[in-house]
């Protein structure tokens, strides 16, 4: 990594930490319900929806309305884009959505994955966009907020059963952090280009007439627009990440400049590296929550100094095929199949790294062409559970998850009884972060087993061999940890991936939700122990070692054997001639 | 007003808009040729958010 590579990387850092701490503080006042500044439009939802913003809430009920109204939002996805041909705002007449691709992408924006087996422009029409995708951007970032509310306040309160009301936690995060971030980023994103309009694709002629595959030649060319700007600021900053167009923010309408490209990058983390400093006010501990933000931090710097060094390192391919990749003054040198020209190596690597450390998904290259090393990382982060970071909420609840691990594994080693934040960790919690923790290995890989044995997962893979199975385990690993991003080579809009894929998806989300819920609810009704002689200190270096080695471990004993057979053989057989 | 059946005062009526997007959704799907395999999915749904509620369940009992 050169001097170029390196500084690119600390700005971006910088400028992250220092966004996300007083967004912290905000948002530890806005569930604390100490910033009320839009309370008489808070009150009006709740009368309108008859919401007793008064009424505790146990873990079963806070669950059990979680999962009804995300069922219901899978529902009505599906509805509206099965009819979207019969309603309004359609000005290109698209057709209904075929019912396997309607049913993977309901699944996908409600458990705020994303993961698209279509092109957005020429598939949803303006009012499908709007009221089905843009709606559940919103509404999938607010319920991971709201379950990792609700485990904090299972460590902050005692003896008791509320965790809180779903209802007014839900409304709280999108009135008061999605929705005013989102129109400031929106605003900022037509500032810089990204359309915002209601009127049809424009036909245009070409600056350069081109022949067609057919030969024939080609005069015109159609510019897709729309309504972006604005599902493109929830997109980035509910970790979402599911674009306008198929290229997503490789597209310049969606993402235009290097000043949107940072901005749009910086969006990915904020909220999440936000949350941190949240939880660290909100537990009265500010040096917990900087702890846990230290630990992701161990994990995503060297993970992106991989992904960033072997890009610049380039392919051996093309050298032996006499390519020039080193960097000049004009040129970024490296792997830049994939990649565009105006973002380079390290924003493009920057990107992917943060996209798969949150459970955004956007992309602003292709990961499938990245060399094996640098797929490789995008892949191991999402296998890491998404916590390093990770996306808005889920992030957090799944790294406190690893955080009971540690604490456990900690006290086994000393023979006492575990603790955290003065809440003794006992059987009852191990074996819900257990599911939690062990869910997304499970259909990750159960899911890559059936797509290798089937004739139908079989006929989705269009580059035989090794890189193929990378692409199908990359699929699952994306689905089931809620990601969204794709080696883009497999061809996975078919039943067969949309059904798996989209079962994938509901599991990774919900099944490891509940578990949370549980033990946010056993942990409220403990009351608290004070720290002894014998208590693990939370926030310490060591315990921030500590914690990130579990991690990194839970990850890598699930999923080595399944690494070998993809991008680690893949790299050797690349290098090794 | 009555027309064809249709009363103005049906616009107010929550029922009636349940209706109609009950209505297009059904014809949307036969248009798409799609309406057995409409039911499967959402059936299919049902039944995922089913399972979730029984898990809730069986943490409760773990």
């Amino acid at each position: 990594m050169n001097f170029n590579n390196f500084t690119q990387c600390a700005i971006y850092l910088g400028v992250l930490f220092l966004a996300a701490w007083p967004l912290g503080v905000y948002t530890a006042r806005v569930y604390e319900g100490r910033s009320r500044w839009l309370g008489s439009l808070e009150r009006f939802i709740y009368r309108l929806c008859g919401v007793n913003a008064k009424e505790e809430m146990n873990w079963k009920t806070y669950a059990v309305a979680m999962m009804l109204f995300n069922g219901v939002g899978i529902l009505a996805v599906y509805l509206l884009q099965r009819v979207q041909n019969h309603l309004p705002f359609n000005p290109m007449v698209i057709g209904p959505v075929s019912p396997d691709s309607a049913f993977n992408t309901a699944i996908s924006f409600v458990s705020n994955t994303n993961w698209q087996g279509y092109g957005g422009e020429y598939t949803m029409s303006y009012l499908t966009q709007m009221v089905a995708l843009t709606t559940q951007n919103f509404v999938s970032a607010a319920t991971g907020m709201a379950v990792l509310v609700a485990l904090i306040r299972g460590f902050v309160r005692k003896k008791v059963d509320g965790l809180g009301n779903f209802w007014v936690d839900m409304v709280r995060s999108t009135l008061y952090i999605l929705l005013p971030l989102s129109a400031v980023f929106s605003l900022f994103l037509v500032w810089q280009g990204v359309p915002q309009t209601f009127h049809p694709s424009v036909t245009v002629p070409l600056a350069q007439e081109m022949s067609g595959p057919d030969g024939k030649p080609v005069m015109e060319q159609i510019l897709a627009t729309g309504p972006v700007a604005s599902q493109v600021a929830i997109k980035m900053l509910g970790t979402n990440g599911g674009g306008y167009f198929n290229a997503n923010s490789a597209h310049p309408y969606e993402n235009p400049t290097p000043f949107s490209n940072f901005l749009e990058l910086e969006a990915i983390l904020l909220i999440p590296a936000a949350l941190c400093f949240m939880f660290g006010s909100m537990v009265g501990k500010p040096r917990e929550g900087q702890a846990l933000l230290a630990a992701m931090t161990l994990i995503f710097v060297p993970m992106l100094w991989l992904c960033v060094s072997s890009e610049q390192t380039g392919n051996p391919a093309f050298t032996k095929a006499g390519v020039d990749q080193s960097a000049t003054m004009l040129q970024p040198g490296g792997n830049m199949e994939g990649k565009e020209v105006r973002f380079g190596v390290v924003q493009s690597a920057l990107w992917a790294t943060a996209t798969t450390a949150a459970s955004n998904g956007s992309v602003n290259s292709m990961h499938d062409s990245f060399t094996p090393l640098g797929g490789l990382v995008p892949l191991v982060m999402m296998k890491f559970g998404e916590v390093v970071y990770g996306g808005v909420g889920s992030g957090l609840y799944g790294m406190l998850i690893f955080a009971l691990i540690a604490v456990f594994m900690a006290g086994l080693m000393v023979g006492r009884t575990p603790e955290y934040l003065g809440k003794k960790i006992e059987a009852y919690e191990i074996k819900m972060a257990s599911i939690a923790a062990l869910i997304m290995g499970f259909f990750v890989l159960l899911g890559t087993a059936l797509a290798v044995v089937c004739p139908a997962g079989k006929a989705g893979i269009c580059n035989p061999g090794i890189h193929g199975f990378s692409e199908i385990l990359y699929a699952f690993t994306s689905a089931a940890n809620n990601n969204g991003s794709a080696f883009a080579g497999l061809s996975a809009n078919t039943p067969f991936y949309n059904g798996l894929l989209g079962i994938a998806m509901f599991f990774g989300r919900f099944w490891v939700i509940i578990p949370v819920l549980a033990i946010a609810g056993s942990l409220a009704k403990k009351k608290v122990v004070p720290a002894g002689p014998g208590t693990l200190p939370t926030d310490t270096t060591l315990f921030v070692v500590f914690l990130s080695s579990v991690v990194v471990i839970v990850g890598a004993l699930c999923f080595f054997p399944a690494l070998s057979l993809g991008p680690i053989v893949e790299h050797l057989t690349l290098w090794g001639g | 007003m009555v027309n064809g059946g249709f009363h103005d005062s049906h616009l107010l009526d929550w029922r009636y808009h349940v209706c109609c997007v009950v209505l297009l959704s059904a014809r949307g799907a036969f248009e798409a040729g799609g309406f057995l395999m409409d039911i499967v999915y959402i059936g299919l749904t049902l039944a995922l958010v089913a399972v979730s509620i029984g898990l809730i369940k069986l943490c409760e009992r773990l």
